[in-house]
């Protein structure tokens, strides 16, 4: 499935020489939740290749540019529909177009619209202004509870990779797989896992404002310590053996800090800055206790294997 | 309820003598980093600055600098494991590099 829409300009209704002209990116859901928000208004809007990215991310990576604004308007022939010379841009644009080049190089000047797409027939209708609360970019529940799978998933696939190779450590023999082996050794890990991807991906982003500090390397260290002791002590399995204690008390709120950590660049927040200060400290962190866990992880099998 | 992220760590900068009270800032800023007083821009939330860079790229008078870039962990991680250093990273979100401006 494609999600890049044509670049080009797009007649809304029937615009005129007079009619405002929104510029916007060619993803196409951004260009359809424009395009609905926009019903029975006539408005010319002058799509640009972001090769299917959404306007801010595509403004981070330097695709919606003042470069490719000036090459549509010269594509598109935009000056001989339209009287005036102005453009109406995504405020979430303003990180990749500089409009007073834009100007320079076209005579167009450039007004940042709102940031929300809802907003924009509100900003129209009060002469092309924008209330403080347009200007600002939300994030509340709802917004953190649609990205939630693109979270999870790929960290139950780092889980299932995971449980692969654990089942294969425990349950392999002389004489090939031993299933049974296998999974009584793997169970009490892969849920392990599962606790930390619940913890770090998907509890921490929904209540990340309720979860104290702000590092969110200890927001998911926090609330994967809390999974580690709920899963300790509701199985027995954990108890009855103490490298596997050790090991699910260690790994599973530094895999869930990590996995809350990956969650900074969902965010419409956190700063690079902030960001790679909390590696500095957490990088060294991650390494020790990926190795003590190997460590113990491999004491776990030998154990099993009544070798110790 | 706000989440608010780490303190005193944005490199945002702005110089005052250079401002002109235009209101650029103010308007492209996604977090009300900025507001006008007495003709010219001031921060007033300066840790609510993600280092986006939309203000520092529409000052037309050279007034506001910021080291920015986008604050994804993935990116940096990556950046450290593959080539050493985590301003160098790229995330699955980043796809190929672009030569666009």
């Amino acid at each position: 499935m494609s999600y890049r829409a044509r670049p080009g300009l797009y007649a809304l209704g029937n615009p005129d020489k007079d009619s405002p002209v929104l510029v916007t990116a060619n993803y196409k859901l951004s260009l359809n939740i424009l395009r609905s928000s926009m019903k029975d208004r006539n408005a010319w809007i002058l799509v640009v290749d972001t090769k299917g990215i959404n306007v801010w991310c595509a403004a981070g990576k330097g695709t919606f540019c003042t470069k490719e604004i000036l090459k549509q308007i010269n594509l598109s022939n935009l000056s001989s529909r339209i009287t005036h010379r102005q453009l109406i841009l995504p405020q979430l644009g303003a990180s990749g177009v500089n409009a007073a080049r834009l100007y320079k190089e076209s005579g167009f000047t450039s007004k940042f619209g709102p940031v929300r797409a809802s907003d924009i027939t509100n900003y129209l209708d009060s002469g092309n202004s924008a209330t403080p609360e347009m200007r600002r970019v939300r994030f509340n529940f709802t917004d953190r509870a649609k990205l939630v799978p693109m979270e999870a998933i790929p960290a139950l696939k780092m889980v299932a990779l995971f449980s692969l190779v654990i089942a294969v450590l425990f349950g392999i023999s002389s004489e090939g797989i031993m299933f049974r082996q296998a999974i009584t050794g793997a169970t009490p890990l892969v849920f392990a896992g599962l606790t930390a991807v619940f913890t770090g991906s998907i509890l921490t982003p929904l209540f990340l404002p309720v979860i104290p500090f702000r590092a969110f390397t200890i927001k998911g260290f926090i609330s994967g310590s809390l999974g580690a002791i709920a899963l300790v002590s509701f199985a027995d399995v954990y108890r009855n053996n103490p490298f596997l204690l050790l090991l699910c008390l260690i790994a599973v709120p530094l895999f869930s800090s990590y996995l809350s950590f990956l969650f900074t660049g969902s965010t419409t927040f956190t700063s690079p800055s902030g960001v790679k200060k909390e590696l500095r400290t957490a990088w060294p962190l991650y390494l020790t206790g990926a190795g003590i866990s190997t460590i113990l992880l491999v004491s776990v099998l030998i154990k099993f294997r009544g070798l110790l | 309820m706000k989440t608010k992220y780490l303190a005193g760590v944005s490199t945002l900068k702005l110089t005052s003598e250079k401002c002109t009270g235009c209101g650029r800032c103010v308007e492209v800023c996604p977090h009300a980093v900025f507001d006008l007083k007495a003709h010219k821009a001031q921060i007033v939330a300066l840790d609510n600055c993600m280092e986006c860079g939309a203000c520092a790229q529409n000052c037309s008078f050279g007034a506001l600098s910021v080291n920015s870039g986008v604050g994804c962990a993935s990116a940096m991680i990556n950046g450290i494991i593959t080539k050493g250093d985590p301003d160098l990273g790229t995330c699955d979100c980043s796809g190929g590099s672009s030569d666009c401006c």
